[in-house]
């Protein structure tokens, strides 16, 4: 990731901004098999942030964890890539009974 | 009683199973989900992170996953109806749960386009630093590390 000065230029804090998006994409919204890798084909709809936010990042993510649930279902798979906050927290607020007490009591 | 027991041909199918979940560990069956630690936006950055749309998904990247739950939904899904089966009956992730719970867009172009490009030209130009090919870059794909 690039260093972010004190007082950085637009330029910088845009590459700031594509680096720590792509970061989440590959860590938290759609990991996959690779683990520590992410795709730079995410990078071709950051390039403008200012449309970034037109892209349908929902139905891609929710694709992701369709995907990665059936792939998970086979008995020798281990591993889930996947939204899995996502699938954990609908879970809880579909089904608060089995959220755990240390959460509920912070709820 | 103990003679019908050994006759019956199920009856054995029936010991070696509980006898191999004894000796199974329990672990084996746990499905991992991959989480990574990502580090704190910088204050410059998040009212830019918020603009585009991510703000929300920056927020819950803290979140720890529980494996056992991520397990027995995985357990109750079906591949065919991408539906969870529980008793009383079939519920699924709907759109309308990423909308409200990751703040994501769900209308709008989808995220499909051209994978040929210079991917180290595209990384400097637009990332600010140009990765090593063969060892943060390898393929089309980067390192997150």
């Amino acid at each position: 990731m690039l260093p972010l000065g004190e007082e950085p230029i637009e330029e910088q804090l845009h590459a700031h901004c594509r680096t720590y998006i792509l970061g989440l994409i590959g860590g938290v919204l759609m990991p996959d098999r690779t683990n520590n890798k992410v795709h730079l084909m995410y990078l071709t709809f950051l390039t403008n942030l200012r449309i970034t936010t037109r892209y349908s990042w929902g139905s891609a993510c929710l694709a992701v964890l369709y995907r990665e649930l059936c792939r998970s279902t086979y008995v020798k798979v281990k591993t889930m890539g996947g939204c899995a906050s996502l699938l954990q927290s609908w879970a809880w607020y579909h089904m608060p009974y089995m959220l755990a007490p240390e959460v509920a009591k912070k709820i | 009683m103990i003679s019908i027991c050994f006759q019956n041909p199920f009856f054995f199918c029936y010991l070696f199973i509980l006898i191999s979940s004894i000796l199974q560990d329990p672990k084996d069956d746990v499905v991992e989900s991959f989480c990574h630690s990502m580090t704190e936006p910088r204050p410059l950055a998040i009212p830019i992170l918020e603009q585009v749309g991510f703000g929300q998904i920056a927020k819950l990247r803290h979140l720890k996953v529980d494996h056992a739950l991520v397990t027995s939904l995985v357990e109750r899904w079906r591949l065919e109806t991408h539906t969870f089966h529980f008793l009383t009956g079939q519920c699924t992730i709907t759109l309308q749960d990423i909308s409200l719970q990751l703040g994501l867009n769900i209308d709008g172009p989808p995220i499909v386009g051209p994978t040929m490009f210079d991917w180290e030209e595209m990384c400097d130009a637009y990332l600010g630093v140009a990765p090593v090919k063969g060892e943060s870059l390898i393929g089309s794909q980067v390192k997150l590390k």
